[in-house]
């Protein structure tokens, strides 16, 4: 266990040698090289602490300034840390590639020191035992990623990101201050290892009050209602390699928060689980639509991570009803849900955020309607976020669908098992799902038609070819493969984790679910193994020639001509006005013959608004104070006096009553 | 014996039912029209022909046919076809019916934008909105069905010819109507598509895959081919019982798949095709018909119990 420590302390620390390097490309090798081996070090250790069953707690002493700081490592904490460190790993490939394009900027020895210390923080989590510790690492993360965030803040929409996510990191803090002082209070200790006793004696209303202000203060980090909106601003404006760790890793660390009390609260109000729902079904819908309507292609992803935590969301409530019900089959199969969303949802946003990072760092720009045709430039690459972008539309042959078809289980055993009111719930959360499923579906098509395919529509000498990042891809691609391919494999192996937890024991939800899984894989090794085989066999026996696309009668098609991003979604946009609000900008001529008109559609969160007139109203409280403030002596006599007038009546009210 | 009797069922029907249904129009209007096998001599021709793509398309354009053709395959699998047997089931099957039917959907939307094209975006932007309404109601659908059957097995789900209520009559109607309805937006047939008009700023599907060309257009037809024959199984099967005699099972499955065709290609001779505006009311429909269904099982199963 101490080598798992001083590990991460190095990981640390380690860079603060950077500072002696001079700019040059040495101190990025040199940064990968170290994190690999550290990473490597700490995923060997902890699987040697986990396999070999120690219980051990790793404590430093403080000498009274933090109390005991205590570590130690839970099943579901070596889950997290193993995720963590092993897709920090990849992660690194990407962000030796990127950071390339910056080695002489002095800047990187900053952003290599931070992006350590946001890896170490991460990895460091799951181990805090202890309150103070805990709310200490927790606000590491969002410090460092925050400063990671400011990357290139001579952009003022870069300010302003890194801003909101400052602000909103800070309230669900405060949030999480609030529900651990509680905590701490009725338990009458800081240590987690106490809580588990305290939440088995505690009152419906003490444990729902705590998991409820858990779970908004968490689900502020994991993007989940109501304090989500910080995720698309904040994404499109980071650099690629931390966008894709922000994504891909660190959001599932709001998730680790929400399932270490998830796990230990024995039973939960039903007011409690139809918030926690609501709450899910809103951040699924809201984050779908704003992926159909956002044209800045980094945002288009943070919108889909967005959905895609309200499905850890809904499942978590999905848990919460099979906790309350006492079925330990709902339970396990929304435990395994989470999890395996959890994993695949991180693969598949670093090989989607990397990718795109990319693209941005090649073409200088962030939306898709301005590229069209990067396919031209680099096939291989092209085809293998062709499969991420298949998998995240939730396809059956990929990985994010094993998760999606599990969640149509639960539903489907949830109506032939229970009351009307759940069978209704059930067929509401089947047809909401499959209606999701479209809309991501038409998103996802969106960014990569738009991004990928039809003409060249840049004058740039940008290719998207780079061995590195076929490397990166094919690496993540294969885990989504072995995901999709061995996922009954991989079911049996995360139900090892819910089999620590209270309820366990009567699970027997492989023979419920085995026979499926198999199935579902063995169909997706069928799909594969004949696509491969009829492609190569086309391929080599079909002849082809290329012609000019059909335009209908008409010549030359120009690219002003290809239909946008923006018309593909139209259809739907019209039907439901949901997500975004539209507004629009022209310095259209009011000359007859004007050369050139340009119209820029801008759209916003709709949320976002409503947090933008909370907080105007706040600026008018706080200017009204300032405006009582800066009032001459005289004036702050007289408030003196109405406050002595007021406490007097107050204070002899009883007397004269 | 089954099994051989559906695969080759699910190769043979798909090419010839759409020229069946050309030929009973053209007789309907007074035309001799093409002979009833033009959709296999079509699909012939159209193995035989050089493959043309477009300059600015990318290997989605190779690509996509294929995962069209295998998504319609592997979705057969489940649909219960001739003597009411499909040729594969598992618990749950009817997720991965709708999931492959949807994956097939995507990558001809993918091609659709892949070569460059205002015409087959337009299109793409259409189907995509179909498909939002009509997955829907799908789902709907396979929820009132599992309530109904208290199975999750597809094949199970829809064979209600053993319920005896008299207010069974009217779900299996309503069902019938909706399933009837699925199979002309998703085959796109009249009225909510006509392709044979190549009207391109009318066309839905058609111009989805105007420029595709030989193998691949071969395919698209197939598959298409392919959805319409399911779909008349899904109908077919919830009237139909199960039977073990093969050849009994055979004329009851062409009987009824005859019937079918008689009423498609009758609608499509009285009625024009629905005003492109008025599709998502039309879809809708659907929609609250599916709803319906589902209020009329809930109200059903309180009844019971």
């Amino acid at each position: 266990m101490s080598v798992l420590v001083i590990t991460l302390l190095l990981l640390i620390f380690l860079p603060l040698t950077f500072f002696f390097f001079k700019n040059d490309g040495r101190i990025v090798l040199f940064s990968s090289l170290s994190t690999t081996i550290l990473l490597v070090a700490v995923i060997v250790e902890s699987t040697s602490v986990f396999l070999n069953g120690h219980s051990v707690t790793y404590t430093i002493h403080s000498y009274g300034l933090l109390g005991n700081i205590v570590f130690k490592l839970t099943p579901l904490g070596y889950f997290f840390i193993m995720f963590v460190a092993i897709l920090s790993l990849i992660a690194m490939l990407f962000s030796h590639l990127y950071l390339q394009h910056y080695k002489t900027l002095k800047r990187v020895k900053y952003h290599l020191f931070l992006l350590q210390s946001l890896v170490a923080c991460m990895l460091m989590l799951p181990l805090a035992s202890n309150v103070l510790v805990f709310l200490l690492i927790w606000e590491g993360m969002s410090i460092t990623s925050f400063f990671l965030l400011y990357f290139d803040f001579e952009n003022i929409k870069v300010q302003e990101g890194a801003k909101i996510y400052f602000i909103f990191m800070h309230i669900g803090f405060f949030i999480l201050v609030v529900a651990f002082s509680l905590l701490t209070f009725w338990c009458g200790s800081s240590d987690f290892t106490a809580y588990s006793n305290f939440f088995a004696h505690a009152t419906l209303f003490k444990s729902s009050l705590l998991f409820l202000l858990f779970f908004i203060g968490f689900g502020t980090k994991a993007g989940i209602f109501p304090l989500y909106v910080w995720l698309p601003k904040a994404h499109s404006i980071a650099p690629g390699n931390v966008s894709s760790i922000m994504s891909g890793i660190m959001i599932k660390m709001g998730l680790y928060g929400i399932l270490m009390f998830l796990v230990i609260i024995p039973s939960y109000s039903l007011a409690l689980i139809a918030i926690v729902m609501m709450c899910a079904i809103l951040t699924i819908l809201i984050g779908a639509f704003l992926a159909l309507n956002f044209s800045d292609m980094k945002a288009i992803l943070a919108s889909s991570s967005v959905e895609n935590m309200g499905v850890v969301a809904l499942s978590l409530s999905l848990y919460m009803l099979g906790a309350h019900t006492q079925n330990t089959l709902i339970m396990s199969l929304s435990f395994v849900i989470i999890l395996y969303h959890c994993i695949s949802h991180g693969i598949l946003k670093l090989s989607l955020f990397s990718t795109l990072g990319y693209v941005t760092q090649k073409y200088h720009t962030h939306s898709i309607e301005d590229l069209g045709g990067i396919v031209h430039t680099g096939k291989i690459n092209s085809l293998l976020f062709l499969i991420s972008v298949i998998s995240m539309s939730a396809m059956p042959i990929l990985n994010l669908f094993v998760s999606e078809f599990l969640l149509f289980i639960v539903c489907t055993l949830l109506m032939l098992n229970f009351t009307l009111p759940t069978t209704i719930l059930a067929v509401f959360l089947m047809v909401f799902l499959s209606f999701i499923g479209t809309i991501i579906l038409t998103a996802m098509v969106k960014l990569y038609a738009t991004l990928f395919l039809g003409n060249k529509r840049f004058n740039t000498e940008a290719s998207l070819h780079s061995k590195i990042l076929t490397i990166f891809l094919s690496i993540l691609i294969l885990s989504q493969l072995y995901l999709a391919l061995f996922s009954y494999q991989v079911v049996s192996f995360l139900l090892k984790f819910f089999s620590f937890y209270p309820g366990a024991e009567n699970s027997n939800i492989l023979t419920e679910i085995g026979y499926p899984l198999k199935v579902v894989s063995s169909l997706s090794a069928i799909f594969i193994g004949l696509l491969v085989l009829l492609y190569i066999g086309f391929f080599f026996l079909k002849k082809r020639r290329c012609v000019e696309t059909w335009a209908c009668g008409s010549q030359n098609l120009t690219l002003n001509q290809r239909y946008t991003g923006e018309s593909f979604t139209l259809a739907i946009t019209n039907l439901i006005k949901l997500g975004t609000k539209n507004k629009s900008q022209s310095d259209i001529s009011r000359s007859l013959f004007s050369k050139r008109n340009h119209l820029t559609l801008i759209k916003s969160d709709q949320i976002y608004g409503v947090y933008r007139y909370i907080y105007r109203f706040i600026k008018k409280i706080s200017y009204f104070v300032l405006w009582m403030e800066s009032k001459n002596s005289q004036q702050n006599i007289l408030y003196l006096l109405i406050i002595v007038i007021i406490l007097t009546v107050w204070i002899f009210k009883g007397a004269v009553l | 014996m089954i099994l051989i009797l559906n695969s080759v069922a699910i190769i043979l029907f798909p090419l010839f039912l759409p020229g069946l249904i050309e030929k009973i129009k053209s007789l309907l209007c007074g035309r001799v029209g093409a002979p009833w096998h033009q959709s296999f001599s079509d699909f012939i021709k159209l193995l035989q022909k050089e493959l043309l793509l477009s300059k600015s398309s990318s290997f989605i354009s190779n690509l996509a046919p294929l995962p069209v053709l295998i998504s319609g395959l592997i979705a057969a699998l489940f649909v219960p076809l001739i003597n009411g047997y499909s040729l594969f089931n598992f618990p749950f099957d009817f997720v991965l019916f709708a999931y492959f039917l949807g994956f097939s959907k995507m990558m001809t939307l993918l091609l659709a934008m892949d070569s460059g094209s205002s015409f087959e975006g337009m299109g793409a932007s259409r189907e995509v909105k179909f498909t939002l309404l009509l997955e829907a109601s799908l789902f709907l659908v396979f929820a009132s069905l599992i309530l109904v059957s208290r199975q999750t097995v597809l094949t199970q789900m829809i064979q209600l010819y053993h319920l005896k209520a008299p207010q069974t009559i009217i779900f299996v109607l309503l069902l019938i109507i909706i399933f009837f309805v699925f199979m002309l937006l998703e085959c796109s047939r009249m009225p909510i598509d006509d392709p044979n008009t190549h009207l391109e700023l009318t066309m839905i599907h058609e111009v989805m895959v105007l420029d595709t060309s030989s193998v691949h257009l071969a395919f698209f037809n197939y598959a298409n081919g392919l959805k319409l024959y399911l779909f008349m199984n899904l109908i077919i099967n919830t009237v139909i019982p199960q039977t073990h005699e093969i050849l009994l099972g055979l004329i009851y499955n062409c009987v009824a798949v005859l019937i079918l065709v008689l009423i498609i290609a009758f609608i499509e001779t009285l009625y024009a095709r629905i005003r492109l505006s008025r599709l998502s009311e039309f879809m809708l429909l659907t929609l609250i018909g599916a709803f319906i269904l589902l209020t009329l099982i809930l109200y059903m199963n309180g009844a019971n119990h």
